[in-house]
């Protein structure tokens, strides 16, 4: 087992906030691999902190705002294209195509607006209820995954807790590599 | 004819209107299928296709053909026989230990242990056959040929790590023993299996024990000889020492190393 750390910097939260992440890449020996198939130990998993940073106080009120007024658009959407309607009767159709075009935008983004929202808000109230991830072997053996860190320090901490949890796996599949005989005891 | 009572809101009571109704709703659920159908089997063949590929470029070479490349590499990086092997180290050696010689004996236990490793390595032996498939002995060849083949690609950097890592735990360790297992350039050529009046285990005069096995170790831990998986057996048992030697009673359980 090859496990490569990297630690990086990113900008997150909408723009407002540095973030660190540790990515972590295994590369498991051939003999590995072969216990790992052989023996059925892809959904073993290890514990660790979330890949997500916790929500910004911008993406809180991003959320919330596209929850609370996406509805409200829509609705001035419908009417403005009411409007539209009654003002071919009343001033023609140049200035009604002004107006269904807004009512018509409104209408068409709305849904998107809220979509985005919700789906926002899903995420940070995922991120809330399921503070830790399950990393599987299977995932491991497919792509790196990676930790949040708040801080560069606190990244230490991490890099000890996957290599103790990664030498604890190693151990078990290494371990799995023989199934155990018949044993006997005389008590 | 009053549908009180039924369990489906939905009827009306007419067959006729029923009838439409149903009709209408079976056209429905089609025009549902077929316009789902035309957007959902264009995007499961797309991820079906990009799964593909995804295996495709990730997907293992086979044992078989890893086994030939192994072997071609071994062919083209023609590695020195360990006799031929010794006779060229030995010459490096004795060149390098002529300022500070140690004892004769002392001398031929460092080149057997040389020829020992050098064997141990099977650089110039032909690869084992190949072991069944879908097996973990078949993963554990395949290491085996990976190994190889890293220590093939660059033969002559190879080599020349071997020699350089024996030669510096060589130089290092005698550079800690004490005069008395030192001998001087002419009494070593002179006297190559000299009469000794009685030998001792050659720790009970080292003047550093520690020192002396650190210097020893050292060399066969550094990055090069890491990369390219030379003394592997020895690094291992090293490591098992370390951690024998850290634990009170013995070591218990395997080491916790990835």
């Amino acid at each position: 087992m090859r496990v490569t750390i990297n630690h990086r910097q990113k900008t997150t939260g909408l723009r407002s906030t540095e973030s660190q992440f540790v990515d972590c890449t295994v590369q498991f020996s051939e003999e590995e691999k072969a216990i790992i198939k052989v023996r059925g130990l892809a959904d073993h998993l290890i514990v660790l902190d979330n890949p997500r940073p916790p929500p910004s106080y911008r993406e809180y009120m991003t959320a919330g705002i596209l929850l609370a007024f996406s509805p409200l658009f829509g609705l001035v959407g419908f009417w403005t294209l009411v409007y539209a309607v009654i003002n071919i009767f009343l001033s023609g159709w140049a200035s009604a195509t002004a107006y269904a075009f807004i009512g018509g935008a409104l209408i068409v983004f709305t849904p998107f607006g809220w979509a985005i929202g919700f789906l926002m808000d899903r995420a940070m109230n995922h991120r809330f209820t399921h503070p830790k991830q399950f990393v599987t072997i299977r995932e491991m053996l497919l792509h790196p995954f990676t930790v949040h860190s708040p801080d560069p320090a606190y990244s230490d901490l991490i890099v000890d807790q996957i290599r103790e949890r990664l030498a604890v796996l190693k151990a078990v599949i290494i371990g799995s590599a023989e199934t155990r005989g018949r044993q006997t005891y005389e008590l | 004819m009053s549908t009180r009572g039924s369990p489906w809101p939905i009827i009306s009571g007419s067959p006729f209107v029923d009838a439409v109704l149903l009709i209408f709703l079976l056209f429905g659920v089609i025009l549902a299928i077929i316009f789902g159908s035309m957007v959902l089997i264009p995007i499961g063949i797309a991820i079906g296709v990009l799964r593909g590929l995804q295996w495709y470029a990730t997907r293992p070479v086979p044992t078989d053909r890893l086994y030939e490349d192994t072997v071609q590499r071994s062919i083209s990086a023609n590695f020195p026989a360990p006799d031929q092997f010794m006779d060229a180290y030995l010459d490096r050696l004795l060149e390098a230990i002529r300022e500070n010689v140690p004892t004769y004996s002392v001398f031929q236990a460092m080149a057997e242990i040389a020829e020992e490793l050098y064997k141990e390595e099977r650089l110039a032996n032909p690869l084992p056959p190949l072991p069944p498939a879908n097996t973990i002995e078949e993963g554990r060849y395949r290491d085996q040929l990976i190994v190889h083949q890293r220590k093939s690609i660059d033969a002559p950097r190879t080599l020349d790590v071997f020699h350089r890592t024996l030669g510096r735990a060589y130089l290092d360790f005698i550079a800690e023993l004490p005069s008395i297992a030192k001998s001087t350039e002419q009494d070593f050529l002179k006297a190559s299996e000299p009469e000794c009046f009685a030998t001792f285990p050659i720790i009970d005069v080292l003047p550093d024990a520690g020192a002396a096995v650190s210097a020893l170790i050292i060399p066969f831990l550094s990055q090069s000889v890491e990369q390219l998986g030379l003394f592997s057996q020895l690094r291992k048992q090293l490591d098992w020492n370390l951690h024998a030697a850290t634990m009170a009673g013995g070591p218990t359980r395997p080491v916790l190393r990835l």
